[in-house]
């Protein structure tokens, strides 16, 4: 059982809380208890002790869940029982963070909507969660939500509660009570059953949209690990995870298709939204999604394309992903004490830039090596962005600017200078891994892309609403280092 | 006359009202933050005012402002002042406002249960009302009301609208029974379980969804409830919200241990062979290398159902699938499925840190009870550069566990460059070192190649102490072993320690220690190790020289022991006499070892540490009693080859949490079942509720086969599935339903509640009574209320003047 919610900012400081009883402490006082009884909480997720919970009193537990994308930390209390499944408290407070950002329809939330939005969070939260337990009773779905919680209402919405006011206030009280008599004949004809929801997670009165607009947003995330091997490059370990995102702002209740087109990939056991129909013999096609959406954004589809099998399998060698490929060399020159990094970006028609590309460059200096060792990487030639060395040891940063060309090939030669003189039998230090960032628009790392998307029926569209819908794709690192 | 002033005062209040909300709308600017910093300059003073106020807006801004300094934890304003202000308020109209009461009182009602009683009436008034949302919420708040006082009166709501028409209502009432269970009365326990049994007979799967809720939280012990329901549940968990589909999942997982028989296991490896045994209670224990698992036919309805649960987003259900195959099935039954898949597709994509790590130890969990389960996966456990501590050390614990002939090459590569890279931080460097020895035991080959490229790694890096000690214990553990197989290491070690002289105090204390060790085995070496020791013996760290003392003694007693066993056949038992006399007892002076031993024991007698002196004291008075016996007991006590679990670095990051542990507790099987028992299982009537609603138009609706379609016919379909004749249930439900009510209904009698008012102050109640009168006899319609403000502001006029 759920005793209080908190959402802190990344320095732990209190933005929202959400108490479930007269019994349930306030931040200020959890704060000191965690402090005395387990600090690893308050610590960061790189640093050792980390902990994401801990118990902090008798049969209480706290736990912790760090959004990635708000960059937000969730907290929740809960009572310890046997029955909690261990990731029960983690999911509700992933989901809590999914809502809120589906609810206001952002792609980041920030501390100022919330503190903006109390009332509404407040109100979001005991929608949510009923009997100290995440309701199970459908509220977790956005559209269920934005009809018991309305979104905030505009100026047009006031003028018309002002003027139906007003209305009100110059009616002459009889009138009124004819009316009244009125009513309670007719309240004892209707009915006590509205006409309730075809889905669950789509709301009767999804509210009307001028236009028809259908959005499909396909994101990749890929980590690969190469190494180097014969200069060439060869897979280590690699993953595709995609998300397919739709906004959907349709009337009535549509019945709409999407078809993916995998381009050969496998993506394996696929996450699925609840709306997505789904064959008896539980077999799900990617090249035909069908499903009537929720209101709004939601997420459609969680995928991941296992790259390691498919190389097993096809017997491809993936030596390049995400239009780039990367060499590197050390050992160059009449010292050999240079390296030297050449990155191929490849041309493709759809995408035109490579947005904040940088590389990390990471050299073998050894902890220990610091107190004898020093020395200074300079560089020889750059032919885009800039070189910066790091405060770490070993460490450096290529960064480029905001957009790079597609089809260039950047080039970075630099040399290590010893500033003592090498002491003897030392190693040389060396280029070992580089990892690269960056993200661009326009193709999916794996080729996947929307092949059509239909509204198959239950949309009718009238004289001046026009249907709009489109695909949209975008392509970023999660993981790409390259080893020697 | 009085008409007219009343139309006046009624229109200038109005006018007076509209001036207001455009001041508030002015300082706002309509923007969300502008309308915050108007909400944050609200002081104390006005929250008075603004709730006593008449107009909606300046209530709504009120509550809103109340809310804030809530949930920002301000305790500069002390919110508890306003609650009758607040509560009295409940009769508005505005949903919102009412919604934020109900937050206020979910906080504080039990601080104040007198005034908290003000809004019973207002509420039980809108359990009748015509929409369901309305009926529902005032469930909810009355319900959330922690008073023990009001449970004899929710009970009886609770009763009243189990057969309400509405889904969302009835599933309101198996969430009320939660709280309502949870209050501790155990008077209403039988009775609320009878309610629960009435919901669980639902066809509608959010009603379904709450009561399974319900089930688990508050019955979880009465598994014979599910009996008729059973089967109807298998086919409709898809349709059921997720939290309650690992719920349904956990409690048929007890269900089907208890009540169904345990599944045989048939051998197929041979044709015409006829073996067959049940399921082994630990996993992976099927001896036939082929073999076919016959299931009781429900048992097989439970396991095929949850394959529509693989595409689930919710990685609580994939784990809750996997705990359900992992106790009921056969490791090749889970092979089968793809929730292996899934589990590992969730693990690898999850952004959720505690999700992650759980599902790590479970994978781990799973692992160390067959490792053929994620094989194909190891790739998916290497390290990634972003991963973080915890995440990396979980990862390398499964690829240890994973090892095996074929990929160990693989393995072992990956590990190494892992133990290589100066940049990872040092507690994975550690684990990937543990983890190479994992390597070492697959066979004396990999042994020994494992040790060579860790004392290599150890000549030709500078390494933190904490890793050389890693680096050494795993050298050590595998030397240890098998000590005649690895002797060129040990020469190799012995050249290591006279050769860096910079190495760690820890691990040359470690070597020094196995050369203690060896010495029974190939004692030869030894004196010679020590002997190069001594010179520097001031310059060694105080664990080396505590280590050096404690080698030389064991030398010294080794050579004791030799010197006797050399002695013993020579002379023979032929004269024992002579033997006594001439025995030549062990030369101490001419004796090198012993000189060595006096050396390092002179030097240690007046060593700095005093735990070495000590120890120097203990070991001289040992030999100096003469009873060698006990000196070899002492220092020649075999010891036992450390295993990988000996050294750990830390307990959080390497032993299963709790969570895990219990999650994955096997249960036992009931092997009490008779044959009879198999009818309990025939579905029971339903309360179907479908003639309630109005049609709707079809043409919308997604086929039957949508995840979670909830369309009349899939009602219908739900219903069909049992088999029996139920066409007559909703009637006989309702029939049910009305005698159940009646017969409850005469004890308690909703109009009491006038007595709990008597308790309120005089003040209050007066002004608030008044509106209250008003309100029974009007309605939630909008212009009704406003009449009963009209006539509401008469009375308040003169309040208002006075101010």
């Amino acid at each position: 059982m759920y005793l209080s919610f908190y959402i802190t900012d990344t320095r732990n400081k209190l933005v929202f809380q959400y108490l479930l009883g007269a019994t349930a402490p306030s931040f200020k006082h959890l704060w000191t208890r965690v402090q005395s009884t387990c600090p690893h909480l308050l610590e960061d997720s790189s640093s050792d002790d980390y902990l994401d919970h801990a118990v902090v009193g008798r049969d209480l537990e706290v736990y912790k869940y760090f959004s990635i994308t708000n960059k937000l930390n969730y907290w929740c209390l809960a009572s310890t029982s046997k029955s909690k499944g261990p990731l029960d408290c983690f999911t509700l407070l992933e989901t809590m963070d999914c809502i809120l950002l589906e609810y206001f329809d952002k792609d980041k939330l920030s501390i100022k909507k919330l503190v903006n939005n109390y009332d509404r969070i407040s109100l979001i939260f005991n929608c949510c969660i009923e009997a100290g337990e995440p309701n199970v009773s459908d509220m977790l779905y956005v559209n269920k939500i934005k009809e018991a919680v309305p979104e905030r209402s505009d100026l047009s919405k006031f003028i018309s509660s002002t003027a139906h006011n007003l209305q009100q206030a110059v009616q002459i009280p009889q009138q009124r009570q004819q009316q009244l008599q009125q009513n309670q004949i007719s309240r004892g004809s209707t009915s006590l059953v509205e006409n309730e929801e075809v889905v669950p997670w789509r709301t009767s009165k999804a509210s009307k949209h001028e236009n028809n607009e259908l959005y499909v947003d396909l994101l990749e995330t890929f980590h690969v690990v190469f190494e180097t091997k014969k200069s060439r490059l060869r897979l280590v370990n690699g993953n595709i995870h995609g998300t397919v995102d739709v906004r959907s702002y349709l009337n009535n209740n549509p019945l709409v298709s999407v078809k993916l087109n995998t381009m050969g990939n496998d993506i394996g056991v696929p996450t699925l939204h609840e709306c997505v129909e789904i064959k008896d013999d539980g077999e799900f096609l990617p090249s035909n999604i069908t499903f009537i959406p929720p209101d709004g954004k939601f997420r459609l589809l969680e995928y991941s394309v296992d790259l390691d099998s498919q190389v097993k399998q096809s017997g491809i060698r993936i030596n390049s992903i995400g239009l780039m490929s990367l060499h590197f060399q050390n050992g160059l020159g009449k010292d050999s004490d240079e390296f030297e990094l050449s990155l191929n970006i490849e041309n493709f028609k759809k995408v035109s830039q490579i947005d904040d590309l940088k590389l990390d460059l990471q050299f073998n200096v050894e902890n220990a090596d610091a107190i004898e060792l020093s020395y200074k990487i300079k560089i020889l030639r750059n032919t885009h962005g800039r070189f910066e060395n790091s405060a770490a040891m070993g460490k450096g940063q290529w960064i480029f600017d905001k957009a790079t060309a597609t089809g260039t090939v950047p080039v970075l030669r630099g040399c290590i200078e010893y500033e003592s003189v090498k002491p003897n039998g030392s190693k040389n230090i060396d280029l070992q891994t580089v990892s690269l960032e960056y993200s661009y628009t326009g193709r999916s790392a794996s080729g996947i892309y929307v092949d059509a998307i239909d509204i198959l029926s239950g949309l009718t569209i009238g004289k001046n609403t026009k249907l709009y819908k489109g695909a949209k794709y975008r392509t970023q690192t999660g993981d790409f280092q390259v080893r020697l | 006359m009085v008409d007219s002033i009343n139309r006046i005062a009624s229109a200038l209040d109005t006018a007076k009202v509209i001036t207001r909300e455009a001041a508030a709308v002015a300082t706002s600017k309509l923007g969300e933050s502008s309308y915050a910093y108007y909400s944050q300059n609200i002081n104390p003073q006005q929250l008075f005012t603004l709730l006593n106020s008449r107009n909606s807006r300046e209530i709504r801004d009120a509550m809103k402002r109340i809310i804030s300094i809530m949930a920002s934890d301000d305790d500069s304003i002390d919110v508890q002042v306003y609650f009758a202000d607040v509560v009295k308020n409940i009769t508005t109209n505005d949903t919102k406002v009412k919604r934020l009461i109900h937050l206020y009182l979910l906080r504080f009602a039990e601080n104040d249960p007198n005034l908290t009683l003000l809004s019973i009436n207002s509420l039980q008034k809108s359990l009748s009302d015509s929409s369901s949302e309305l009926r529902c919420f005032a469930l909810s708040a009355l319900s959330d009301l922690k008073m023990s006082s009001l449970a004899p009166i929710v009970l009886h709501t609770v009763k009243k609208l189990v057969t309400d028409p509405s889904a969302m209502v009835r599933g309101e009432v198996a969430l009320a029974i939660i709280k309502l269970y949870r209050a501790g009365k155990h008077e209403y326990h039988e009775e609320l379980l009878e309610i629960l049994n009435f919901l669980m007979a639902d066809t509608d799967p959010k009603v379904i969804s709450c009561a399974i809720f319900a089930f688990k939280e508050c019955y979880a012990d009465h598994l014979e409830l599910l009996h008729g329901h059973f089967r109807r549940y298998c086919k409709v968990i898809r349709q059921l919200d997720s939290w309650s589909q690992s719920y349904l999942i956990e409690l048929l997982i007890r269900y089907c241990k208890q009540f169904l028989p345990k599944p045989t296991v048939v051998d197929k490896s041979s044709e015409g062979s006829l073996r067959s045994c049940p399921l082994p209670d630990r996993y992976n224990e099927i001896e036939y290398p082929l073999y076919d698992v016959v299931n009781h036919p429900d048992l097989d309805l439970f396991l095929k159902s949850l394959n529509h649960l693989i595409y689930s987003s919710n990685p609580a259900v994939i784990l809750s699938c996997c705990n359900a195959l992992y106790q009921l099935a056969s490791p090749m039954q889970m092979k089968n499925t793809r929730f292996i898949e899934a589990l590992v597709r969730t693990v690898t994509t999850t952004t959720n840190q505690g999700n992650k790590e759980m599902l790590l130890q479970t994978v781990h969990f799973l692992s160390i009870l067959d490792q053929t389960l994620f094989l194909p996966f190891i790739k998916k456990f290497f390290l990634l550069p972003t991963d973080p501590i915890v995440v990396s050390v979980w990862k390398i614990q499964i690829l240890s566990m994973l090892i095996n002939e074929s990929n160990v090459k693989e393995i072992f590569k990956e590990l190494k460059y892992y133990v290589g890279s100066a940049h990872l931080p040092e507690k994975v460097v550690i684990m990937a070192v543990k983890g190479l020895s994992q390597c070492g035991r697959l066979s004396t080959s990999w042994e020994s190649h494992v040790m060579k490229w860790l004392i290599n790694h150890m000549e030709s890096h500078n390494l933190s102490a904490s890793v050389l000690d890693a680096y050494v214990n795993v050298i050590r553990m595998l030397v240890q072993k098998n000590p005649t197989k690895h002797l060129r290491i040990i020469f190799k070690l012995a050249d290591l320690l006279a050769a860096q002289r910079s190495l760690a105090d820890n691990a040359r204390a470690g070597i020094v220690w196995l050369f203690g060790e060896i010495a029974s085995i190939e004692f030869k070496i030894c004196p010679d190790v020590l002997r190069k020791l001594i010179p520097n013996f001031p310059e060694e760290g105080p664990e080396t020289r505590c280590q050096i003392l404690v080698l030389s003694a064991k030398l010294l007693s080794y050579d004791i022991d030799n010197f006797k066993q050399a002695q013993n056949p020579a002379n023979g038992d032929s004269n024992a006499e002579e033997y006594n006399q001439n025995h030549t007892y062990y030369d101490f002076s001419s004796s090198r070892i012993s000189q060595m031993y006096n050396a390092v024991l002179y030097l240690a007698k007046y060593d700095d540490e005093f735990d070495i002196r000590d120890r120097a004291r203990m070991v001289s008075s040992l030999f100096d009693s003469g009873k060698y016996e006990i000196v070899s007991l002492l220092l020649q006590a075999p010891k036992p080859t450390t295993r990988n679990d000996d050294f750990i670095i830390s307990a959080r990051l390497e032993i299963h949490a709790p969570e895990i542990r219990n999650f994955f507790k096997v249960l036992p099987w009931n092997t009490e079942i008779s044959e009879a028992d198999n009818d309990v299982r025939v579905g029971v009537a339903l309360k179907d509720y479908n003639k309630y609603k109005k049609s709707f138009s079809s043409q919308s609706f997604i086929s039957v086969n949508s995840a979670r379609s909830f369309t009349s016919t899939s009602n219908a379909n739900s219903a069909g599935i049992n088999d029996d004749s139920n066409d007559g249930n909703g009637i006989s439900g309702k029939s049910n339903i009305n005698t159940f009510a009646s017969q409850n209904g005469k004890k308690y009698r909703l109009q009491s509640l006038d007595e709990f008012f008597s308790d309120i102050p005089e003040r209050k109640s007066k002004s608030k009574r008044i509106i209250r009168v008003e309100e029974e006899s009007s309605d939630e319609d909008e212009d009704e209320s406003e009449e009963s403000s009209d006539e509401y502001s008469d009375s308040s006029l003169e309040t208002f003047s006075s101010h």
